[in-house]
């Protein structure tokens, strides 16, 4: 499951990222596999998604997200 | 630590958001060197401060970083300092501030720079947003953990400022805290261009990473990400481990911030809310603003009033009224607008409710080639797009921002409204639309909405020929919602204020300096026979005296310098309606467009900036060619039009030279403008004839 694919309040652990291209990126903002995220929130036309991880709120566009690889608690 | 230097250099160094800046301006106060970047903190503010004990350093704000790998233009700037040990500026001592409500993700900087071999101290701020998550901090064992000073502090309860105050001026320590072997690599570059000596470890390994393109090619620069990132997550490995050992907390967000998430991000409430605050913003800039913008004009009349009646009539007394004080005036009467935007502005900033419009508008913004961050720069358009332009840089994807650069512009800006409020006061319509409608009200709406579609339109064509190349993603921290602090915004206007005074300030007044010339000079042998003539018609008595000053002040403008170009572009601005004249006014423009209004005042001979009298005058005039008035419906839309989409403003082409670092972009961005506009005034004048 990809974490573009979870819905609003659901929780799940990062697994692993698909691309390279933006993985530093993703682990400087604290999303490394094994993390817990909870989607928080979807901008009003479904894009981009907010993740609360770690105690903060992430925005990242949808088309990022599904480069995360994720598995429902 | 370098004891040569009698002035130590101290660093402020942290994650956006963690509140750094409201520090820095706490122990500062007004005695910032900055930063001609509006935005938050895009450029390093620095202050040199004093203690009781009469030590002085010098305190640096860097903007707000994640990593020391820099992703976008602010980080940057940022990380200069960090990573170049030649640096004139190098950090004696490095205060790495951290959000404590979020304490593994802003570790991981200082983690990278104790390993630079700084001598830092740890500030943890924002301790009461902490406190109300439940998060506890064992400060003794992180200071023997680390080896260096921790200090807690927050800056919305006054906690421990004293504390911090003291800190900066005393000596930091090297962290013995080691959670990253970095590889060995000088032995390998004993031969190369690149000498690593003098470095440790780390130091040496980011300096290869910087020169990957000495080092060789696209393979190492892969090889490189893969290896950050293997950092990263080793470094986030050690710090899971310390908190592990130092605090108890528990990832709950702050209750409230999720109610009003819910709320400001809701498909319907989302947007109605953002357009009222947009409503209440700009009521205010231009309602609040007209009174002291009113009063620092009469103080510049009044300033040019007793310095003529003192000085005598001549070259001198000419440069100083009508070149310097009517370029000072141009930057000065701008001010009052300026702050009240950067008011309000800095409110949604501080509030963290700015990154939730990005947030709702992102989707929108990218169908128009530009992304959520966007808004900002556009919204600031609408008082001057000077500091608008150089908010872009928070923008990290290059596309979006050039665009974001290349289409504000169109926004109009406050510059503007002087020019909308004297043509559509002279607009001969008589009737009103619907019935109901004042159509001045509605003119004036449509001069705004016009600005703004055409803004979005040039993103959509300039997005096909602009190719995205940059994989960066969108990605934006949601900060917990705070109320704002008085203090903060108070300074931030303030610096923002002088930054744009200054930067702003140099060319307006240059610029006004040679409009000026152009305008009171031109080929000297004609100037000689006008006045011989006037000299001639007063000694005969053909007309007054008043009269005379008159004539010899229209005279000299039609041959002057101005004049000449105003007539050589005649035959281009004709099939928009307009005549010489109202060329010379276009020209003048450049200084700033409000000075339309006064240009319009010199042609017509009204009394300086009066406005009821130039309104007579324009009403009245008569084309010699058509007997028909000269500013009929068609010329005042079509010049509307022209004003609210032409490039006018040569301070713009030098900001946008500045931030872009070519002549390609104000060029293109020159033509573009241009062009939508000649064409879109030719529309209107065709319609409306």
């Amino acid at each position: 499951m990809k974490l573009s694919d979870l819905k609003k309040g659901q929780s799940a652990e990062i697994i692993s990222f698909e691309k390279d291209d933006l993985k530093l990126k993703f682990y400087e903002m604290g999303c490394l596999p094994g993390e817990k995220i909870t989607l928080e929130l979807i901008a009003p036309m479904g894009d981009p998604i907010a993740i609360n991880i770690g105690g903060y709120l992430l925005s990242l566009r949808k088309k990022d997200a599904k480069n995360i690889k994720v598995k429902i608690y | 630590m370098s004891h040569r230097k009698s002035i130590q250099n101290v660093y402020l160094v942290g994650n956006p958001n963690c509140g750094k800046s409201t520090l820095f301006n706490i122990v500062t106060g007004l005695h910032q060197k900055t930063s001609n970047l509006p935005g938050t903190t895009i450029e390093i503010r620095k202050s040199k401060i004093s203690n009781k004990n009469g030590k002085t350093i010098r305190l640096f704000d860097l903007p707000g970083i994640y990593s020391i790998n820099p992703a976008s233009k602010d980080e940057q700037i940022a990380c200069e300092p960090l990573l170049n040990p030649e640096h004139a500026e190098h950090p004696d001592h490095i205060i790495v501030v951290i959000d404590s409500s979020n304490l593994k993700r802003n570790l991981l900087l200082f983690t990278q720079i104790a390993d630079l071999g700084f001598s830092v101290s740890l500030v943890l701020n924002m301790t009461d947003i902490a406190s109300k998550k439940g998060i506890v901090i064992d400060i003794e064992r992180l200071e023997r953990e680390l080896g260096i000073k921790v200090i807690q502090t927050s800056a919305r309860s006054n906690l421990n400022l004293d504390q911090l105050k003291k800190l900066i001026f005393e000596d930091g320590f090297k962290s013995h805290f080691n959670c990253y072997e970095s590889p060995s690599l000088k032995e390998f570059f004993t031969e190369s261009t690149i000498d690593l000596t003098k470095y440790n470890d780390y130091q040496a390994l980011q300096i290869v990473y910087k020169n990957s393109d000495i080092v060789g090619g696209k393979a190492h620069q892969i090889i490189f990400e893969e290896q950050r990132a293997m950092e990263v997550m080793v470094r986030y490995k050690a710090i899971s481990g310390l908190l592990a050992r130092c605090v108890t907390q528990s990832n709950i967000r702050k209750q409230v911030s999720k109610k009003i998430d819910k709320v400001v991000t809701h498909p319907v409430f989302g947007y109605l809310i953002f357009l009222c605050i947009i409503f209440i913003i700009f009521q205010s800039v231009f309602t609040l603003a007209a009174y002291p913008m009113d009063l620092i004009e009469q103080a510049f009349n009044w300033a040019g009033h007793s310095i003529s009646s003192r000085m005598s009539h001549g070259l001198l007394e000419s440069l100083v009224v009508n070149g310097i004080l009517a370029g000072m005036s141009g930057v000065i009467v701008f001010i009052p607008q300026i702050v009240i935007l950067f008011m309000f502005l800095a409110i949604l900033e501080d509030s963290g409710y700015m990154s939730r419009v990005s947030f709702i508008l992102d989707k929108i913004m990218r169908k128009f080639g530009m992304n959520g961050r966007s808004v900002l720069p556009l919204i600031s358009g609408a008082a001057c797009a000077i500091p608008a332009i150089m908010s872009a840089r928070t923008i990290e994807n290059k596309r979006d921002r050039l665009i974001t650069i290349m289409v504000t512009p169109f926004i109009s800006c406050s510059a503007r409204l002087p020019v909308y409020i004297l043509l559509i006061s002279i607009i001969p319509i008589h009737s009103k639309i619907f019935g109901i409608f004042n159509h001045q009200g509605f003119l004036l709406m449509a001069m705004y909405l016009l600005g703004v579609i055409t803004s979005l339109l040039a993103g959509i064509v300039l997005s096909r020929f602009i190719k995205n190349t940059d994989t960066t993603g969108f990605f934006m921290e949601l900060p917990t919602y705070q109320l704002p602090r008085l203090k903060n915004i108070g300074i931030t206007c303030f610096t923002k204020a002088k930054s744009f005074v200054w930067e702003a300030g140099k060319i307006i007044f240059l610029v006004s300096i040679v409009l000026w010339y152009l305008t009171s000079f031109g080929p000297s042998e004609k100037f000689k026979e006008i006045e011989e003539n006037v000299a001639y018609e007063l000694r005969t008595n053909k007309i007054s005296a008043e009269d005379a000053n008159l004539s010899l002040a229209l005279q000299k403008q039609e041959h002057s310098y101005a004049g000449y170009f105003g007539k050589t572009i005649e035959p281009l601005i004709k099939p928009l309606g307009f005549d010489w004249r109202i060329g010379i006014s276009l020209i003048t423009s450049f200084i700033a467009r409000e000075v339309f209004v006064g240009s319009m005042a010199t042609i017509y001979g009204a009394g300086q900036d009066d406005f009821v009298n130039i309104r007579k005058k324009m009403q009245a005039e008569i084309n010699p060619v058509t007997h028909k008035p000269t500013f009929s419906i068609a010329v005042c839309l079509s010049l509307l039009v022209f004003y609210a989409l032409a490039m006018q403003c040569a301070s713009t082409i030098a900001v946008v030279f500045k931030e872009t670092k070519s002549w390609k972009w104000p060029t293109l961005q020159f033509l573009l403008m241009s062009v939508t506009a000649w064409v879109a005034s030719w529309v209107v004048f065709n319609i409306f004839t």
